[in-house]
Parts: structure tokens; C-alpha cells; sequence
């Protein structure tokens, strides 16, 4: 049942997302081919200066609907009169709502790779940079060529960096869910519960810092051996967004399943 | 073994009761009217054994289970609004109920189109209401469900369209599966109902056969419906 | 569904009558099958459930048998269906009765218009 949800969730946002990469990355050749096969720098012409700004407007554009996407696909296709549909279909609530978060964050990875790989196709120079020696074969380099630690450190972020964004959707989730509580004007409501879990969050988190700088003078932080000082931030890191996440995730839930009034 | 027993269901919602101690059985093989007035509980009622409301209070059983995930693959709904993704057309909405349920037919689900002619080509943004409403109730009926639950299928219909789906009701018969089919528009459909449960003010007032109650009170069900809920 | 049932009584009383006068009639031979539960329920617009009351009753009463796999047949007992017969024209005469006294007219002036009325249907012929 996941994957047939996860099948008809591509479908209806590709057919959003997949006009747009396919002007901005059109967009981004046609100023390539403007600014002549022998760039090497930009040469200062009006419409490689335009087609470059276009480029840029489609790739925050492109960011940006991902974002309008997550908040609309979960209220419309859930809580909206397709929830009549959705919630009636033999699946669990569990597949309901994971469908909608993988696929939010796979858009979201998407678009930012192509936004900057179309970048790199508009203005050689960046084009360069990625592919050259100082580019991307240093930073991968960099991050799992140089030694155990490194990669286990490298690894950490990008696993925080995906639960990070799924905090974000997530949040958006429980918010919409959050206002099913309320009778009327629930898209004010859902951005109040918005407001109100990211306050909350910034909070937490701004706590968690401040021990956690305490932390580095204390005793036994100091009598960690080297590579265990090093890694525990990144794991302690990845622990809390893990937590954070399954928090939203399980109001969204209980929401969802025993809450659940559609309108 | 009922194919649908609500015991002592009971929803509230702030300060309203929408269903206050609703109990019936429904054997299966039979087509019931759920019939009151606008606000009397009856989308409630049908939310609850969907799955899309949970009771505050009492409980109610579908082929042995609760509403969920294994109920929802022998419970066909068809809701009072339309419920579909516009941008879809009718032929990709016809492969999504073939994905997603195993008791759902193609052929039957084509013919009946055919048979309205509706071009399966055409996007529901593009359909007006009543035809889109007519591709809600041939999804429904073509599954092969053990229980339908029919929210309105009547209102808002041109009569050729109400006779057509009454019809369609009537042919998808089966002995093993039960209708439930609620509305207000009584007279056009008592014909065909087995059994009748009136709906007051969240409570059941009446539940027995359509014929039983024509002979005991003389009177047709749209008639009787009149005298009990008299404003 | 405009088959003209009354709504007030119940239905599966008037299925019967319904067949009732279709073997009174010959419309169902005496010994022959009558089309099976679904095939009258579709045709009447009634609810399969509704007609197969309808048929139990007649069965009851002798005017239907069963056999089982093959279908209803109507009976071979025309002794059986001359009766019905008999009571199904009581019936109609004792509405018509009714209906024309009601009227103001008396039996003995009803017996004459009826007469008259006859004979001129057939001079029209």
C-alpha cells in the first residue's frame, strides 16, 4: 500500500515540479549557449546577465513551491475533501502520512541539487568550480576520503540534514493536523499551531545549546578520549532531531487517527 | 452473523449530540434506508463506520471488526460531496480504485460509464456535477463490497439520473452484501428498500421492515416519515 | 421507478396480486416456469428481497411450486387457478360496485348500464 501511495503522491506533485526543472533547466542552457562556447568568464552582455537572473528566479521559485507543496498536498489531499478519499482507502494512517513525508523530502533534495546543478549549466564559472579540482571532488574528499572519523562525521550531518528537513515537514504536518481541533478558520489555526511548535522548538533548542556549551569546560567531557569528543555533538545531534521528529510524527498520528474530523 | 452492528453508538461534538445511543443490526442481503432530516445524524453515522469519525461513546462492528484498515476493504463509501482529485481524468481515477482495491472492477466500472456515456478522456475539473456524481456512485458500485454505505445519492439529480441509479442499486444486488443508502427524499426510493431506520435527533426512533411498517400504519414511508417529523 | 406501486400498502402485496392476475390471465401458463426472482425484481423495480416474499406467499398458497436448481413453475392445478379466478373478478366487481354506488347509482340501474354499454362495444367492432 506504501508504495502505491508513494506512486500517486510522484504523480500528482511531479505534475507541478516537472514544468518547472524542465524551464529552469531550458532557461539555464539557452543563457549557456548565449554567453558562447569559448566562456570562460561572463561576459558582461545583457541577455546571458537576464537569462542568468531567470535561472535564479526558477530555482527559488522551484524551492519555493516545494515548500507550498507540503503544506498544500497534506491539507487539500488530507484534510480537505480528498480526505474523503484517502482516509477511506484500505491503507493505514501510518502509510498515509509517511507517503507524503518521503515524498516531500525527495522533492526537497531534488530541487536543491538540480537548482544548483542548473546553476552550473547558466554560469560556466560555477560550472567549473564544481567540476574542477576545488570543487566537489574536494569536498567529497574531504568528507569520506580522509580517515574514519571524518566519514562517520560526514555521514551524521547528512543524516541530521534529512531529519532537519523532515522537521520541517513534519512540523507543517502536525500544525494542519493540530487544527483539526478548532471548528472554524482552520488554515488561521494551523498557522498558529505553526508559530507555536517552531517557538517551542527554537526554545528547546536554544536551551539545549546553552548546556551544552556549559558542557565543554565540565570535567568528564574532558576525559574523553579524542575521536569519542569529536563524535558525540554529531550523534547527540542526530539523537534530538530523531526525537524531535518522532514527537511531531506521533501527534500527527494520534491526530490523524483518532481525531480525525473532515470537513 | 450481522454485517453491520452498532451498539449503543453515541457522537458528541462540543456541546451537541449528533448520535445519542444508536443501535441496529443489519443482516447482510439488505438495502436500508437511513432516513431523516438534515441533521439528524446520518452522515455521522456513516462517518463512524468509515473510519472517519471515532464514537465518544458505544462501538461499531463491520463483519466482526472495527472500523480500519480491514473494514475499509469491504466497505464501499460513496460521500455526499465530491471527493475526487479534479485534476484527474476519469480513466486515471478508474486506475486508482483498481490499484488500491482488489474487489474493484474494471469492465463493470466501464460499462456503466458506457452506459452514461461519459468519456473516460475527460477530466472531472471538466464534468458537470451531476455527471460527476454519477462516476462517484459507478466507482462505488463497482466493487464488490460487503457493505455499501450511500450518503445522498439522489439529491441533486435529474429524475432519468435518480432511476438510473436506483437501478444500478437494485441490479448490484447481492445477498452476501448490504446498502445503506441515507437521504430525505423518502418517496423516491421506498420501493426498493428491505428495511427503514428512522433517524431523530441523533436517535433511532424506529427501525423494521418498509413492508411492516406500510401495514401497520397504513400509510406509505414517506408518509410516515412526514407524521414523525412534523415541524 | 414510476411502476405505479401504491406506497402505502405494503409492496409485496401488490407483487402478488401482480402475479396473481398474470396466471389468472395466462400470462404464466399453468405448468409453466416464470422467470426467476432477479430477473422480476430488475423488471418491477422492486428490491430482489421484496419479490421473493411475494413468490414465498404464492407458494405458500399452492399457485407456485419450486423445484429445486431448475426455477418457479406455476401450477398445473386449473382447478386451483379457475378459483383464483373466480376471486380476483369478486374483487374487481365488489370495487366496481363501490365505486359506482357511490355514485348515486343503484345495482339494478348498474346491472343495465353495464349491459348497454357491452352491446355497444360490440356493435363498434
Amino acid at each position: 500500500m506504501l508504495g502505491k501511495l508513494l506512486k500517486h503522491e510522484f504523480r500528482a506533485t511531479g505534475r507541478v515540479f516537472l514544468p518547472f526543472y524542465g524551464a529552469m533547466f531550458i532557461v539555464a542552457i539557452v543563457t549557456r549557449i548565449l554567453s558562447g562556447v569559448s566562456g570562460n568568464g561572463i561576459s558582461v552582455v545583457a541577455p546571458q546577465i537576464i537569462g542568468i537572473v531567470v535561472t535564479a528566479l526558477l530555482m527559488g521559485a522551484v524551492c519555493v513551491i516545494a515548500i507550498i507543496l507540503t503544506v498544500q498536498r497534506f491539507n487539500k489531499n488530507l484534510l480537505g475533501d480528498e480526505g474523503y478519499l484517502m482516509f477511506t482507502l484500505p491503507t493505514s494512517t501510518d502509510s498515509l502520512i509517511c507517503s507524503k513525508l518521503i515524498v516531500s523530502v525527495v522533492w526537497y533534495l531534488a530541487s536543491s541539487i538540480l537548482a544548483v546543478v542548473a546553476l552550473a549549466i547558466a554560469v560556466p564559472i560555477v560550472g567549473q568550480a564544481l567540476i574542477g579540482e576545488q570543487g566537489l571532488k574536494m569536498v567529497l574528499n574531504a568528507m569520506f576520503g580522509s580517515g574514519a572519523v571524518m566519514s562517520t562525521l560526514a555521514v551524521l550531518a547528512i543524516l541530521s540534514g534529512l531529519l532537519s528537513i523532515a522537521w520541517f515537514v513534519l512540523s507543517v504536518y502536525a500544525a494542519g493536523s493540530l487544527a483539526m481541533l478548532s471548528n472554524r478558520r482552520r488554515g488561521l489555526a494551523a498557522f498558529g499551531f505553526w508559530i507555536a511548535i517552531s517557538t517551542v522548538a527554537q526554545i528547546i533548542g536554544t536551551l539545549l545549546l546553552t548546556w551544552a556549551m556549559h558542557l565543554e569546560y565540565s570535567v568528564w567531557w574532558t576525559e574523553l578520549p579524542e575521536t569519542a569528543a569529536v563524535l558525540l555533538p554529531g550523534f547527540v545531534l542526530l539523537a534530538i532531531m530523531l526525537i524531535a521528529d518522532a514527537v511531531l510524527y506521533i501527534v500527527t498520528r494520534i491526530m490523524l487517527k483518532k481525531k480525525l474530523n473532515l470537513e | 452473523m450481522a454485517i453491520l452492528e452498532a451498539k449503543a453508538l453515541s457522537k458528541r461534538f462540543g456541546f451537541k449530540n449528533a448520535l445519542s445511543a444508536a443501535s441496529v443490526a443489519i443482516e447482510p442481503g439488505r438495502i436500508v434506508g437511513l432516513l431523516g432530516p438534515n441533521g439528524s445524524g446520518k452522515s455521522t453515522f456513516l462517518k463512524i463506520c468509515n473510519g472517519l469519525l471515532t464514537p465518544t461513546s458505544g462501538e461499531v462492528i463491520i463483519d466482526g471488526n472495527a472500523p480500519g484498515a480491514v473494514t475499509k476493504t469491504i466497505v464501499s463509501y460513496l460521500p455526499e460531496r465530491t471527493y475526487l482529485p479534479e485534476y484527474m481524468t476519469v480513466a486515471q481515477i478508474v486506475d486508482f480504485f483498481t490499484d488500491f482495491y482488489a474487489d474493484f472492477s474494471r469492465e463493470k466500472a466501464y460499462t456503466m460509464l458506457g452506459n452514461l456515456n461519459v468519456d473516460s478522456r475527460e477530466r472531472l475539473k471538466t464534468l458537470s456535477k451531476g455527471t460527476k456524481e454519477k462516476v462517484q456512485l459507478i466507482l462505488v458500485m463497482a466493487r464488490q463490497a460487503k457493505l455499501y454505505l450511500l450518503d445522498e445519492p439522489i439529491g441533486g439529480v435529474d429524475p432519468a439520473a435518480r432511476d438510473y441509479i436506483l437501478n444500478t442499486i437494485l441490479k448490484n444486488y447481492n445477498p452476501e452484501a448490504s446498502v445503506i443508502i441515507s437521504t430525505h427524499l423518502i418517496a423516491d426510493i421506498e420501493q426498493i428498500l428491505d428495511d427503514v431506520i428512522f433517524l431523530k435527533n441523533g436517535e433511532v426512533t424506529r427501525f423494521g421492515s418498509a413492508d411492516d411498517l406500510r401495514e401497520e400504519s397504513g400509510m406509505s414511508v414517506d408518509g410516515l416519515f412526514r407524521e414523525v417529523f412534523k415541524c | 421507478m414510476d411502476n405505479a406501486f401504491d406506497a402505502q400498502r405494503p409492496i409485496y402485496i401488490q407483487l402478488i396480486e401482480r402475479v396473481k392476475t398474470r396466471i389468472v390471465s395466462g400470462e404464466y401458463p399453468p405448468g409453466e416456469q416464470i422467470p426467476p426472482v432477479r430477473e422480476l425484481a430488475d423488471a418491477s423495480g422492486v428490491n430482489p428481497n421484496t419479490m421473493q416474499k411475494a413468490l414465498a406467499e404464492l407458494e405458500r398458497d399452492g399457485l407456485l411450486t419450486v423445484q429445486r436448481t431448475v426455477g418457479r413453475f406455476v401450477t398445473g392445478d386449473e382447478d386451483l387457478i379457475a378459483k383464483l379466478k373466480a376471486e380476483l373478478a369478486q374483487t374487481h366487481i365488489a370495487r366496481f360496485l363501490r365505486e359506482i354506488t357511490a355514485l348515486g347509482i343503484d345495482a339494478g340501474d348498474a346491472i343495465r348500464l353495464l349491459t348497454d354499454y357491452i352491446g355497444r362495444q360490440k356493435e363498434e367492432i
